[in-house]
């Protein structure tokens, strides 16, 4: 009897060890996936997630920290600061002061490789008619963001676009490829400008044509043109920027009215704001000058000055307290400067173009058009013909008024402005010391971080 | 009474009766037989004492005649001799008996006589033997057989039989028979590693010599190593095992089964001040590995455990053999390169009655030492707030709202006028006269105790044995709000059937740990901060936000924004281990020597956390504020936050389905061959899922919550300043499937137990991902060399019995199965993106050339044991050479990836380990010592990424490897004395300077000083054992020698952030000519954080580390029924043990523990416990 119940539980041992060792038999034993959480994207929508997480939408921050949208109240405040921080306010020919690791390069160059992993990965995806639309939308997205990457470390680590010398000037390595063994030596401007052009040129033809509802980290057509409108008037290729403005214009002209928002709010924009194309930000929280409001600066007393009483701007943008001025939220809804695209700087593109070519009448209307937006109801007092200079001079201003604190396209006017023949230089004041920055002084181009100097021998900027 | 003089053994002393009645029935006959003489004696024997009083022989004559003496005899003893006349005439005799039986007093008269005699009844025969001619001895061949067993019957396979006479030797065979051609009178001696050895007589007619052995003291060399695959014994292996028996293991007392490992295994150390702080915490004969998996393979009872080694109860456990060289551990194949530690649970023993056996004990340790790591005095801080505060450092004071300590607020208040200077300084003074740690001792910390309770029967009967067993810990741990507790179950059982054939065994454990802790748990931020006023109120910290801010922050419509830390001082968090482990094993002796066995484990592990902050917890309170929003208009508060606790939940279970053939051969061909094998295939899956989620707005009452009232896509405004929030969704599940197919076999291969040869092979295969099915496995082999010395013919040198010498080569491996080759990019789970999107992240660029790290192994050792186990140990000398090592390189930025892995690097190990057990005195008083040495030493030799920067290097030479020096490397910044105004002077390429950035950014390592190994290079221990009468002593005294540390001091950086935990305050550079006597540089604003750099990598705070420590003292009692006839019990033993005692020697003069040069070392621990057997 006892010897029975050990069999049945003998039978019942053996039967276990039999189909778990036969389990091990089966020939897809070895395929299962290691784990839930390792995606090897192969789907649209493993691409389209890849896109989605935020990595792609960062921008660098340098050129805020070097701008005039602000200043340091004291020295004990700039004292406070991180060496990068401290360095690029004084404009210093060390940038960095040995520290390494900078967003400003690598978050770019992220992005690049998100975009270069997704179009790579593309290429073993089968494509039906069922699929082609999402497909080309994802393939467009990807061409957009090694775009927009591409344009903003061109912006910051390459000198002004200048077709005069753009075979000789050093741009940015162009990666193509994932490849992370890779190491890719500096192009010149005109191959860096040329890769931004075809990049953002297929992404035109592939994007869908619509500004997404809700997902405006995702590129779409009219971003795409919004950003070659940006492109060209950075290359000072006026008429090329007018028709991508109006390209993108006809696609997606809406604004916002400034009555309808509200001005307590220290978040007065939604991320999903009318006016948002393109959502980016930038990705360096230089926490002790820049973001989050700290104590130790102020907002630029000219630029504070310049708003009209009755312009809604200077209140939705800017909060004063404690005698100090400083940045909302802005079209960000975030923490982090908003370094996107929304169709407020693309009516000024269309203006300051028209503008350039004499067309005072279609700057005039795209100008008022934004502008009766940004004043408090019916208090807007059109701008009327004048001659084109004085026209552009006030389109400029307007510009400067509407697009502060948008990371970096200061930093970019600057340079071009510049070599336009615009003769701004900028000073700062610390401890009684001015310190200034001459105009298309090589202090506009940042050194490329040293850690990637160090890992891959590429050339090393001239300041 | 005497026994006879030829059989059984006079040193025997247990029975033979029922070992062979039972076991080996058809050896009885042959057993009876051979006792037929004796038995025949004996009977003659009893008869004689029965029939005569005296029965006792008692003579003293010197050169008296026979037949004179044997007359006596007949008086005394009744016995009559018979012989005829002239067989004795003439023989004389000397003889001095006293109380002799008669067969005694008979030899001792016959003995240099040329008769025999012969006992029949009361008569003796006397009969003159053949006479031999002394020049020409004549041959009488006799043929020897025999069998070879211990106490308890088991046949001893592979016993030496020797003729000492004609040097001529066999082995005994499967059956631990054994037949020899030998002449009367030959001396044969049996030996058996581990057996005392015996000695018998050749006489013509006695032909069957069955041999019991009896263990001998020695137990270095008998002792079976287990691999977790075979069991063999240590002396037939090839490799190099170490074996921790049950002595050893029950020497300390922990609730950890690894933590007893320390200090008593060759080879093994445990690393205290790891640089690589997800290191693991013991390592085998060195690193094997860069950046994959470092931990060592712990096999628990034939399978790898895959549970908390907590779970594990020391208890339990019988033994422990750790796998070092490729020959021992390479049957584990991809899994052994970090070596395997092999523990094996009690079981029962058959045929014995049930044993019960109880341990408990108690163990009570310091409170941790908060004084331990060097603190800026409260005055000192508070004058550094000053200074920074007169630099303007505190810019955010002006914006209403941040925190700034109580200092920093007095003196806000005196610059605003709301303070006057004298109000200020004494609020200051009042601040400068606390000191945290007080209160942090009275109210956080305690003295930790841990009770532990251990019962277990176990026993067995004719066809099954069994251990069951019971634990219970209870630990109380230094902070208040924590402990720990275990229960543990463990049964085994196993049965034989089939007469013997078959043989099946089943276990079951089952464990499961609650661990309370609190996840709030105060950390002084400044270190004049009170918990407690003078009249006991638990008292308001600063943190996150001022004080005077949150007072009027929201007018009173917020909740209260306190931090009161002894408020929230009470265990939060529970964490619930719970493991089972049922375990199958069948095995079946199919032919002599041939045995397949068939196992399956099946093993279960859940862990539940639950954190459960409060909705009147600072954590809860503070999030609702944060991102409560008042409007300005109506006043009226919206709380995005629903009212209730804040759960945290994490519930983690894994599975594991293991299953195994084997085919085992085991057998002797002749008295020369011997034939070990084994073969067998292995597949394994091991599963694992996690899901945590978070319950905002929890009502415990009810066990509802408000997350669906939530919207995590938002982005939330916080009430002060200008950042947004989104609410983490905190669900989060993922799960792994590890799956691995083996097969492996091995061989020996022994003749004449003198040569050895072993190998072995084994393919691992598993579902590394996006490797293609032919590159997922690696065959992984050794082949290895014992050669028996002591047992070559030619070896006579009698003051080293034993000498052995081993060789083995061969191929362990290791994986990182975090690195795939294709593009890999891990999920968000149910997080979203700010547009309600779920998304991924690229974990891994894509790798296509990823293959198995290998390691090659080499050892080489020598085995001795002097004269009567004076000195017995081991020698032994390893090489491992580990190829295609994974390692991060820094790859250029434009990259888009900053870290990449891939197999680019080789290393190289080496080393020395020694045993070496000493028998320095014996009976009454016993004294013997364990010492252990070991030297290991490793070199990067192949390191193809472009290491990092000086400073890194210096940092972190383990993310950095520099070929050509250790993995675990000091490296420091040269420096000189400080210049005239307190700055440090480094160097740079040579060049005196103070360019901290360059020094600390240079890539060129001819920068930077190699100081030495971070790791010692040479280790070990020191066990000396005492035992006098009921009392035994146990001192253990480590060492390690030769390996740097880095201490810390003093950096500036950390210290304006508020960090106040450091040291050489008060020496650092304060006016001229203190660059004479300090190396400390001055307080400079602003800070250069290079500076810094340069200083807290520099060599001056770099020491060796070489300390020696008095590690444990045991102390025991022990009385049995033996000594102590009265006791009620079969044994008792009272010991008491006490750990981490002193340092008894170490290189720095500064007093600093280089194990733990910061934070409180291990604090001394007594216990005192009892051990009972029924």
């Amino acid at each position: 009897m006892k010897n029975n119940k050990h069999y049945q539980s003998l039978l019942t041992g053996l039967m276990l060890i039999i189909i778990g060792i036969s389990f091990g038999c089966k020939k897809d034993f070895l395929d299962a996936k290691p784990s839930t959480s390792i995606i090897s994207p192969t789907s649209l929508s493993d691409f389209q997630q890849l896109i989605d997480n935020g990595n792609v939408n960062r921008s660098s921050s340098l050129p805020q920290l070097s701008c005039d949208d602000y200043y340091l109240i004291n020295e004990a405040a700039w004292q406070a600061s991180t060496p990068t921080e401290r360095n690029a306010y004084l404009w210093s020919k060390d940038l960095f002061g040995g520290e390494v690791a900078r967003s400003d390069w690598n978050s770019p160059y992220l992005s690049v490789f998100y975009a270069n992993s997704v179009l790579n990965g593309l290429g073993s995806v089968t494509v039906n008619a069922t699929n082609v639309n999402e497909y080309n939308d994802i393939k467009g997205q990807a061409y957009f963001i090694r775009a927009f990457a591409f344009f903003d470390l061109a912006k910051n680590f390459a000198p002004p676009y200048d077709q005069a010398t753009e075979t000789t000037d050093l741009g940015i390595p162009l990666r193509l490829s994932p490849n992370v063994n890779e190491i890719i030596q500096r192009s010149s401007v005109q191959q860096t400008y040329q890769q931004i052009i075809n990049d953002l040129s297929s992404a035109c033809q592939l994007l869908k044509g619509d500004v997404p509802v809700v997902s405006r980290n995702r590129a779409s057509k009219p971003a795409a043109y919004a950003l070659f409108a940006r492109l060209y008037l950075s290359m000072r290729n006026y008429q090329k920027a007018e028709v991508y403005a109006d390209s993108c214009l006809i696609l997606y002209n809406q604004l916002i009215n400034y009555n309808t928002v509200s001005k307590t709010s220290t978040t007065p924009f939604p991320k999903t704001n009318n006016e948002n194309i393109f959502w980016a930000f930038a990705a360096v929280g230089y926490n002790n000058s820049l973001y989050n409001a700290p104590a130790n600066l102020n907002v630029d007393t000219a630029l504070l000055a310049s708003y009209a009483p009755n312009d809604l701007r200077r209140n939705l943008y800017f909060i004063t307290a404690n005698g100090l001025t400083k940045e909302k939220r802005g079209y960000s809804g975030y923490g982090s400067p908003f370094t996107g695209l929304a169709t407020d700087e693309i009516y000024l593109i269309k203006a300051e173009c028209a503008a350039r070519r004499q067309d005072v009448n279609s700057a005039m209307t795209y100008l008022n058009a934004l502008l009766v937006n940004r004043f408090a109801k019916n208090t807007y007092v059109p701008y009327t013909a004048g001659t084109p200079n004085l026209i552009l001079n006030t389109i400029l201003q307007e510009r400067r008024k509407e697009l502060v604190w948008r990371d970096g396209l200061r930093w970019d006017d600057l340079r071009r402005l510049n070599k336009e023949g615009a003769n701004i230089t900028l000073k700062r004041i610390l401890n009684g010391v001015t310190y200034s920055i001459p105009p298309n002084s090589p202090l506009y181009v940042f050194p490329i971080p040293d850690d990637e100097i160090i890992l891959s021998g590429i050339k090393q900027n001239a300041r | 009474m005497a026994k006879p003089e030829a059989w059984p053994p006079p040193q025997r002393s247990l029975p033979n009766g029922p070992v062979f009645t039972r076991n080996l029935p058809t050896l009885k006959s042959i057993w009876m037989r051979i006792n037929l003489i004796t038995l025949l004696l004996m009977i003659g024997l009893l008869q004689a004492s029965a029939s005569v009083v005296l029965g006792q022989v008692t003579l003293k004559e010197s050169h008296a005649p026979l037949e004179k003496v044997l007359h006596t005899i007949e008086k005394q003893t009744g016995y009559v001799f018979l012989y005829t006349g002239k067989d004795v005439q003439s023989l004389t005799v000397s003889i001095e008996v006293s109380n002799v039986p008669v067969t005694e007093a008979v030899e001792k008269c016959l003995k240099d006589l040329p008769l025999s005699y012969k006992m029949v009844d009361k008569n003796i025969l006397l009969k003159r033997k053949v006479v031999v001619p002394a020049v020409d001895k004549p041959v009488v061949p006799v043929k020897v057989l025999g069998k070879v067993v211990d106490t308890l019957g088991k046949p001893l396979v592979g016993a030496t039989v020797l003729d000492k006479n004609s040097k001529m030797a066999v082995l005994t065979n499967v059956d631990g028979e054994f037949a020899l051609n030998a002449q009367a009178g030959d001396q044969i001696a049996v030996s058996f590693i581990g057996y005392n050895v015996y000695t018998f007589s050749v006489t013509e007619g006695i032909v069957v010599h069955n041999v019991v052995l009896r263990e001998g003291v020695s137990r270095l060399n008998e002792v079976v190593v287990s691999t977790g695959y075979q069991e063999l014994p240590k002396e037939r292996a090839t490799g190099s095992f170490d074996i921790i028996d049950s002595m050893l293991i029950n020497r300390s007392v922990s609730t950890n089964i690894l933590d007893r490992l320390n200090g008593v295994t060759s080879g093994l150390i445990f690393n205290q001040n790891k640089q690589n702080p997800n290191g693991s915490n013991i390592t085998i004969r060195g690193t094997s590995t860069l950046f994959a998996n470092d931990q060592p393979l712990i096999v628990l009872d034939n399978f790898p455990y895959e549970g908390d080694l907590g779970n594990i109860n020391p208890n339990d456990i019988q033994s422990i053999t750790v796998l070092k060289d490729a020959a021992a551990a390479s049957i584990w194949g991809v899994r052994a390169g970090n070596g395997v530690i092999v523990i094996t649970t009690k079981k029962g023993k058959a045929n014995t009655p049930p044993q019960v056996n109880f341990n408990s004990n108690i163990t009570i340790a310091d409170k941790p030492n908060l004084y331990y790591t060097p603190q800026l005095t409260s005055a000192q801080y508070i004058g550094v707030e000053k200074y920074l505060f007169n630099q303007g450092y505190y810019y955010n004071v002006s914006d209403g709202y941040s925190a700034i300590s109580p200092a920093v607020a007095i003196l806000n208040a005196n610059q605003n006028g709301q303070l006057s200077t004298a109000q200020m300084n004494a609020q200051l003074n009042a601040l400068a006269n606390n000191d945290v740690r007080s209160d942090l001792g009275k109210y956080l910390y305690r003295k930790p105790v841990s009770q532990q309770y251990a019962l277990s029967v176990a026993g067995g009967g004719n066809s099954n044995k069994y251990y069951i067993s019971a634990g219970f810990d209870d630990n109380l741990q230094p902070l208040v709000t924590n402990s720990y507790k275990r229960v543990t179950l463990n049964a085994n059982n196993t049965y034989s059937l089939i007469k013997n054939r078959l043989e099946w065994t089943s276990g079951i454990q089952f464990t499961q740990s609650t661990t309370k802790q609190n996840s709030n748990s105060f950390v002084p931020s400044n270190p004049y901060e009170m918990l407690k006023d003078a009249s006991g109120n638990n008292l308001a910290v600063v943190n996150g936000l001022r004080t005077s801010y949150i007072d009027t922050a929201g007018g009173g419509k917020l909740l209260d924004w306190r931090d009161i830390p002894l408020n929230d001082n009470k265990p939060n968090q529970t964490t619930t281990l719970t493991d089972y482990r049922l375990s199958n094993q069948v095995s079946l002796k199919i032919l002599s020597g041939l045995q397949l066995s068939a196992y399956y484990l099946y093993e279960k592990g859940t862990t539940d956390f639950n954190q459960d902050n409060t909705a009147n917890s600072y954590y809860t309170r503070n999030l609702v504020n944060t991102y409560s929003q008042i409007d300005p208009v109506t006043g009226s508060v919206t709380q995005i936050f629903p009212a209730g606790d804040i759960v945290l939940n994490d519930n983690s279970y894994y599975t594991l389905n293991t299953g195994r053939l084997q085919l085992n051969f085991d057998r002797q061909f002749g008295s020369d061959h011997r034939l070990t094998a084994l073969a067998g295939y292995e597949v394994s899956s091991y599963n694992s899922f996690d899901n945590s989620f978070t319950q905002y707005g929890y009502n415990p009452l009810t066990a509802v919550n408000a997350n669906q009232s939530i919207n995590f896509a938002s982005d939330y405004p916080q009430f002060y300043g200008y950042n947004t929030g989104q609410i983490p969704a905190g669900i989060n599940s993922n799960g792994t499937i590890d799956r691995n197919r083996s097969y492996f076999a091995n061989a020996s291969y022994s003749y004449k137990k003198r040569y050895i040869i072993s190998a072995s092979a084994r393919r691992d295969e598993s579902n590394i991902f996006g490797v293609s099915t032919n590159q997922k496995g690696v065959p992984l082999w050794s082949s290895g060399l014992a050669w028996k010395i002591n047992q070559e013919s030619f070896y006579h040198w009698e003051a080293m019995p034993l000498l052995s010498f081993r060789a083995t080569y061969g191929y362990n491996g290791n994986t990182d199965k975090s690195t795939t080759a294709y593009l890999t990019a891990v999920s968000s789970g149910g997080q979203v993106n700010s547009f309600n999107a779920p998304y991924s992240v690229i974990t891994n660029p894509p790798n296509p050339g990823l293959r198995w790290e290998k390691v090659g192994v080499t050892n080489l050792g020598l085995d001795f044991g002097l004269k009567n186990d004076l000195i017995t140990g081991s020698i032994e000398y390893y090489i491992k050479n580990s190829t295609d090592l994974i390692a991060n390189s820094p790859v250029a930025p434009q990259s888009g990836v900053t870290q990449f892995r891939g197999n680019s690097a080789d290393m190289r190990t080496s080393g020395v380990d020694v045993v070496l057990n000493l028998k320095l005195l014996q009976s009454p008083f016993h004294w013997d010592a364990m010492v252990l040495f070991n030297y290991n030493k490793n070199k990067v030799t192949k390191y193809q990424a472009i290491t990092g920067t000086d400073e890194e290097i210096a940092q972190g030479n383990y993310l950095n490897p520099l070929v050509g020096y250790p993995l675990y490397s000091i490296f420091s910044f040269p420096t000189t004395k400080l210049d005239a105004k307190g700055n440090p002077q480094g160097y740079l390429n040579g060049q005196l300077s103070e360019d901290y950035a360059s020094i600390v950014n240079s890539a060129n390592p001819s920068n930077i000083t190699y100081n030495g190994s971070a790791t010692p290079l040479y280790f070990g221990s020191i066990i000396n054992n005492f035992r006098y009468k009921k009392i035994d002593l146990s001192i253990g005294i480590g060492y390690k020698l030769d390996y740097y540390f880095r201490k810390t001091s003093l950096n500036y950086s950390t210290l304006f952030n508020g960090f106040y935990q450091q040291a050489d305050f008060a020496k650092r550079w304060q006016k001229p000519g203190d660059e004479n006597t300090t190396t400390v540089p001055a307080m400079i604003y602003p800070n250069d954080p290079n500076r810094d750099l340069l200083y807290t990598y520099s060599n001056s705070l770099i020491d060796r580390a070489d300390n020696i420590r008095l590690q444990d003292v045991k102390l025991g009692y022990t009385l049995d029924k033996n000594s102590a006839p009265g006791l009620p019990v079969k044994t008792i033993q009272f010991y008491v043990y006490a750990n981490n005692l002193a340092i008894l020697w170490r290189a720095n003069h500064d007093g600093l523990d280089p194990d733990s040069p910061f934070v409180s070392p291990a604090t001394k621990s007594i216990a005192f416990g009892v051990r009972v057997g029924f």
